[in-house]
This record gives C-alpha cells, sequence and structure tokens, in this order.
C-alpha cells in the first residue's frame, strides 16, 4: 500500500518510492539518506504535533508535514 | 622537522571538533548539534618528527552543496593546500558518510578515513566489516572512539607513515561519465572532482573555463543537476557498501527512546523546559551570591594595596585610575564573573548533552507561524550568553530571511551581561528574604523576564517578516542527533576557557577604560555642573515619560560598550562624590536607590528596559559584519529600543 509520509504512524515504517520536495530541500532530504529505496520510520511527534521525526538508517531528522507530505511510501 | 598540513574533513556532529581538541589541545567548543563550526579552525601539534598544522573544516554533508559550510569546505578541499585530508566518518551511519568519503576521493587521493564512534556503533550492534571497506576503498582506515580517546595514537601513525595509493575507480552515472569524456582532454591533469565541482559554483567555473571549454561546461551545467550528481554518488556508495554494513541486528537505546518521548511530549515537553531554565537560573543566582562578596572584598582590599602602590603618582592620574578605572572593572568582575562561571557550564552540558536540538523541535511550530524556523531558539540559546555569539551563531539559519530574523531579535534574550544587572535588582525590589527560597523566587521572576524576551522575539519576528524579504519559504530540516553523555570536566573546562573568560575578558577591556572615561565625565564641569549632571538632566524629562530617570537612561547609553557598567553608572550618578562607591551590601545599595526614587514601577521599567534596548556596541558590529548592511544594524538598534521604550511607557502609565 502507498501512502504519504506524513501519514505514517508514528513507529510505523515504509519504503521510499518517490520524493517531490522541491530543489534545497530535496538536496538537503539525499544528506540525510531520504532517497528511494531507503527505508523510512517515524519515530515521534513534538509538542505542537508538526514537526515529525523521522529516521532513515542511522540518521535522526526532524521534517514538517508539509515536506512529509511529498513523500510517498509503500508499507 | 618535517612540516605538514593536514584538513579534517567530515559530516556536522561526528566528532571532528572533539578530535581536533584532543590532538591540539584546543579547547574549540563542541557542541552536540549540527553546525557548530562554520570557520575553518586553525591549530597545531608535533607528532614524532612532525610538526602538524591542523585544519578543522565546518561540518557539512557534502562538498557541492551552495550553503556557506559546504563552500568553505569545498573551497578547501579543492585547493588542495594540504599534505593529507582525514575524514572523519560517523560509523552509526556509514550510508550517509560515504558520500563525504567518495567526493573527496574524486579531488585527492591523499586520504585517510577515521570511522568515529565505533563504540556507539558497537553498542548498538552494527556491524561493519572494516577489511572489506578498506580493500574496496583502498585507503588506511582507524577506527576511533574520541569519546573513549580510542584510535588516536594509530591515526598519528597512520598519519606519519602515509603514502599516496590510487583511489579505486568509481564509475559515476551514464549522464556524468558522457561529460568527462567530453572534458577530460582539455585538462588531462585535473582530477574527477574538479569537473564536477565546476557545474556546481559558478566563480570556480569562472576560473577555469576557456573559449574551447566554455560550451561543453555550459552544456553539461544545464543538462547535469545537482541532484543528479548526488545520487550518482549515492548509487556508488551503496554498491560500494554491500556486505559491508550489516544493520541485521541493529538495537536502539530504550532509555533514549523515552527520554525523547517524555522531552517532546504534548503535555511535559515544554513545561519541562520551562522547569529547566527556572533551575537553571536558580542554580546560577543561589551559587553565586557568596563568591560574588568574596570578590567584592578582595578587591575591596586591592584597591588599598594599589594605591599605597601608586602614591608617587600625582592625584590627577591616581584618581581617575582607582576610582575610574580600577573601581569599575572590579565591579564588572565580582559581579560577572560568579553567575557566568556557573552559568556557562550548566549550558554546555546541557548541550554537549545533545538537548539544544529537541528545543529546536519543540518550538518549531510556533516559529514557524512566525515566519522562521525552530532553529531560531538555537540562536537564542546562545544569545542568553552573549547575544554577539547569537548573532554568528544566526549563520545556521538556512535563508537570508531567517538569517536577518534571527539576528534583528537575538537581543531579546537577556546575555550574561545584562543578568546580573537583573538579578540584583530583582533580590532588590522583588523579594523579601535571601533564603533558597528567595533565589527560587528571583529564578522565578528572571525566567519569567526570559518568557516575556520569548513572546516579545514571536511577536517582532512575526511583524518582521511580513514586511521584510517577503518571498522566501523558510524550511526545517534539522537533524536530532543521539543524546551523547558529555565528560562532564571537558565541557566545564571548555566553558569557562572558551566561554566564560573570553566574555569576561571583554567586559574588562572595556570597563577599565570606561571608567576612566566615566570619572572625567562625572568630574568634569562646566559652570559648576558635571558633565554627567548635565547630561543626566537633559534626558531626564524624557526618562521621567517611560519610568527612569535620567541617570538610569544615561547609564544604559554609556553603557553601550558593554551592558555590565550599567549599574555601577547609575551609583556613580547618584553618589554626587564622583567616583564610585565602595559595594557594602544588596541593602546598602538598595537605599541609595530608593533615596533617589526608585520605586517598584522604577525597578520593573529598569528590567523590562535592559531587556529591550539596543544591543552593545560588540553585538552592533558583529550585526554589521553579518547583514553586511548599516540598514539592518541601524534597525537593530531601533527596533529593542522603541519596544522597550513603549512598554515602559505603558507601565509607568499604569503603574
Amino acid at each position: 500500500m502507498e501512502k504519504k509520509a506524513s501519514e505514517l504512524q508514528m513507529g510505523e515504517s515504509g519504503e521510499i518510492m518517490k520524493i517531490s520536495v522541491e530543489e534545497p530541500k530535496k538536496f538537503k532530504l539525499m544528506h540525510f539518506g531520504v532517497v528511494p529505496g531507503s527505508i523510512i520510520t517515524a519515530l515521534y511527534q513534538s509538542p505542537f504535533h508538526d514537526p515529525t521525526a523521522y529516521r532513515v538508517f542511522g540518521c535522526v531528522f526532524a521534517m514538517r508535514e508539509e515536506d512529509a507530505k511529498q513523500i510517498m511510501v509503500r508499507i | 622537522m618535517k612540516k605538514k598540513t593536514v584538513c579534517f574533513v567530515g559530516n556536522p556532529n561526528v566528532g571532528k571538533s572533539s578530535l581536533f581538541n584532543i590532538l591540539t589541545n584546543k579547547n574549540q567548543h563542541t557542541g552536540n548539534w549540527t553546525g557548530k563550526t562554520v570557520e575553518n579552525e586553525f591549530a597545531e601539534f608535533v607528532y614524532k618528527d612532525t610538526h602538524w598544522t591542523v585544519v578543522d573544516l565546518p561540518g557539512t554533508y557534502s562538498l557541492i552543496g551552495e550553503s556557506k559550510e559546504e563552500k568553505i569546505a569545498s573551497e578547501f578541499v579543492a585547493s588542495q593546500n594540504y599534505d593529507l585530508a582525514v575524514i572523519i566518518a560517523d560509523s552509526t551511519n556509514l550510508e550517509r558518510s560515504m558520500q563525504m568519503i567518495l567526493e573527496v576521493l574524486d579531488i585527492t587521493n591523499k586520504v585517510i578515513v577515521v570511522l568515529n564512534l565505533i563504540d556507539e556503533a558497537q553498542i548498538r550492534k552494527i556491524k561493519i566489516n572494516v577489511n572489506l571497506l578498506k580493500q574496496k576503498l583502498n585507503v588506511p582506515i582507524v577506527l576511533m572512539s574520541t569519546k573513549e580517546r580510542k584510535g588516536i595514537i594509530e591515526l598519528c601513525e597512520e598519519m606519519q607513515k602515509f603514502t599516496e595509493t590510487p583511489s579505486f575507480f568509481k564509475k559515476h552515472s551514464e549522464k556524468i561519465e558522457h561529460y568527462f569524456a567530453q572534458i577530460e582532454p582539455y585538462f588531462p591533469e585535473k582530477k574527477r572532482g574538479f569537473f564536477l565541482r565546476c557545474l556546481t559554483n559558478e566563480d570556480y567555473l569562472k576560473q577555469y573555463e576557456t573559449e574551447e571549454t566554455h560550451q561543453i561546461f555550459h552544456f553539461y551545467k544545464n543538462y547535469i543537476s545537482r541532484i543528479e550528481i548526488m545520487e550518482s554518488y549515492r548509487l556508488i556508495s551503496q554498491n560500494l557498501l554491500k556486505n559491508v554494513i550489516n544493520r541485521e541486528e541493529e538495537v536502539e537505546k530504550t532509555a533514549d527512546k523515552r527520554w525523547t518521548k517524555f522531552l517532546t511530549n504534548k503535555k511535559t515537553g515544554i513545561p519541562f523546559l520551562f522547569l529547566l531554565l527556572f533551575f537553571l537560573l536558580w542554580l546560577t543566582i543561589y551559587f553565586s551570591n557568596i563568591p560574588s562578596d568574596i570578590l567584592f572584598q578582595f578587591f575591596q582590599k586591592g584597591e588599598y594595596w594599589l594605591q599605597k602602590m601608586l602614591s608617587f603618582l600625582p592625584e590627577y592620574i591616581l584618581n581617575p585610575l582607582i576610582y575610574g578605572g580600577y573601581r569599575t572593572l572590579y565591579w564588572v568582575v565580582s559581579v560577572m564573573l560568579p553567575p557566568m562561571m556557573i552559568f556557562f557550564p550548566l549550558f554546555a552540558i546541557l548541550e554537549d548533552y545533545g538537548l539544544l536540538p529537541r528545543i529546536a523541535f519543540n518550538l518549531d511550530k510556533p516559529f514557524q507561524k512566525c515566519g522562521s524556523c525552530g532553529k531560531q531558539s538555537l540562536t537564542m540559546c546562545m544569545g542568553l550568553g552573549c547575544n554577539a555569539v547569537g548573532v554568528t551563531g544566526s549563520r545556521i539559519m538556512e535563508s537570508r530571511k531567517m538569517r536577518i530574523l534571527s539576528i534583528l531579535t537575538n537581543v531579546f534574550m537577556p546575555c550574561n551581561g545584562r543578568f546580573p544587572a537583573m538579578i540584583s535588582v530583582i533580590s532588590m525590589f522583588f523579594i523579601k528574604d535571601h533564603s533558597i527560597l528567595g533565589s527560587m523566587y528571583s529564578a522565578f521572576i528572571l525566567s519569567l523576564i526570559i518568557v516575556f524576551g520569548i513572546f516579545l522575539t514571536f511577536i517582532i519576528t512575526k511583524l518582521l517578516s511580513f514586511f521584510l524579504l517577503k518571498d522566501e519559504k523558510p524550511m526545517f530540516l534539522f537533524e536530532m542527533p543521539s543524546f551523547r553523555m558529555p565528560k562532564l570536566w571537558v565541557s566545564i573546562k571548555q566553558a569557562w576557557v572558551e566561554k566564560a573568560f573570553h566574555v569576561l575578558k571583554r567586559a574588562m577591556i572595556v570597563s577599565f577604560p570606561a571608567g576612566i572615561f566615566l570619572y572625567f565625565l562625572a568630574n568634569t564641569s562646566i559652570s559648576g555642573v558635571s558633565i554627567f549632571e548635565l547630561c543626566s538632566k537633559l534626558l531626564n524629562p524624557f526618562a521621567m515619560l517611560i519610568g527612569l530617570d535620567g541617570i538610569i537612561l544615561l547609564a544604559f547609553i554609556l553603557g553601550l560598550p558593554a551592558n555590565e557598567i550599567v549599574i555601577p553608572i547609575i551609583l556613580l550618578g547618584y553618589c554626587s562624590t564622583g567616583v564610585l562607591t565602595n559595594y557594602e551590601s544588596l541593602e546598602s545599595l538598595k537605599s541609595i536607590l530608593i533615596q533617589h526614587g526608585w520605586t517598584f514601577t522604577t525597578a520593573l521599567c529598569f528590567l523590562i528596559f535592559s531587556l529591550c534596548h539596543f544591543p552593545c556596541a560588540t553585538t552592533l558590529l558583529t550585526i554589521k559584519k553579518e547583514t553586511n548592511s548599516w540598514f539592518y544594524t541601524i534597525l537593530a538598534f531601533f527596533i529593542p529600543t522603541l519596544v522597550g521604550i513603549t512598554i515602559c511607557f505603558f507601565i509607568h502609565l499604569l503603574g
């Protein structure tokens, strides 16, 4: 099943299929290891529900919902 | 002795600076968050028969990016002005560090790879086949744990006996290989990293393009995007790491997980941060009282001896030196030193532990609403120590707009130069007893003032983001490093040496001449009235409107070089002797203030105006340097001042 990364439940993982985020952000995401084929896991949310922390390989990073919406994952 | 240069390259927050410090005995501060080092740092050390110059480059994920750090780092790596490049990689995330390793290997073969944090990788059961990796990369690899101080000697040995070996061949994507085939004949001696750099860096390209190559470069510049280059590296790295890393048995630290949950929970996250701030301030206030008194007594005795020693000097030289320079100096030192010696280390421990990224994470949403991002809270934390540092630290903000917002609002965080005055005013006018409970109460009030400062930061950021550089879109993609228990003594020592003494030194350099200057202001008279008095009388009508008086306002103005001297100037103004009084006790201080008409409202206005007024001269100069614009420097001067005047005006009106 495919869904947006922003729709992942906390603790849920998925394989990244498509990233439609724009350039400077996409570049930065690649540094975190966010590329098609990597496994991304949603970890926890901030007190105000946005951003959310995700993990890819050994890297934990915070991403806002607006960006997570543009990443498609397969569960 | 041989002389050699080595540069340290690597991702942010993988312990480059720690290694740098261990090798060179420096105390460069290493925080547990991304982007701590923004400039190249230089230092030296001697190992056996070689004198090494070490260059610590800013941490970056790649050398082809556009950020300031990436440019600085890639500039240096491309210059090849070094004998050796040591790449520090993160063993817990080799997938990512590999990108950097490959990029550097495309520029130079003079490479040693360090796998740092190897202890953490072992704890987390991430298996790395080092021999296979060594074979594949064909460069020396050193396993290291800077925390346990393992692998340091091994690295030095490798550096000593290093001989260049040809790097393995990296087959890039078809497009890129095509480009290489076209361009390589024109620059037979250049390495491939050079060609890739030409595609991503306009200035660099201009240096090298010739009539013949212009077309090729420009064609491929439009044809191959940055992302494609990254993608190509990623594929190479993926192939390379096959069978090298095994994450099948990887475990997560459960304590880490639970603790993070608590920190970022809706109900516990924000209150905990407030409590932490309160606790930090309370410890600072409670434990700095006694050392402060001791310092005062010590310096007062010193004054007596100094006077005796210098008694051969004529009075018109001796008096300004002692009553002007020396007294102001010791006021500043006695009041500032103890809180700094407590606050800075405590803060450094939290920083090294990795708390700051969580603060940014928790506060991102409110900042997002104001047109900025959570990283601004990091610059605010720095500002709590020293606003000039906060302004420089604003480089971590990705877009120019956010940088400017963060720079312009940094002054709403009271720095260590303003803390002591605020604390003494709070303990004089807001609390009755001076027991533990009393100091808790002052810490609480100070925390509230800081929260008020945060609140103002939000409002001003929001307002400014309406008017300034509207077009840019903020982004917040931020790494959250895992918690690392810092070596306490190292953190404390670094905080003292790097920060406390640095800030103190600056204050001392300013306060001595400022003291002498003040002495002359107070003792030079025009038709019977001293210049100081004249100025304060001129300012008085306006100052009264905002709940202060002429002397307080004049003190703030004269305190422009360093905020620490505000209280001494006020006292100088009140004691018409023309010299700064000796400090006896908080009580006597209070009675002097009350005699000159201070009330609760005055105290409150003083606190607010301390929080919101023009930044000190050093900060202003830093702002000019960082923004490269007089306009923003002037804004940085007037925004907080106008805010302060407005709030004080209303307090006075209502009070």
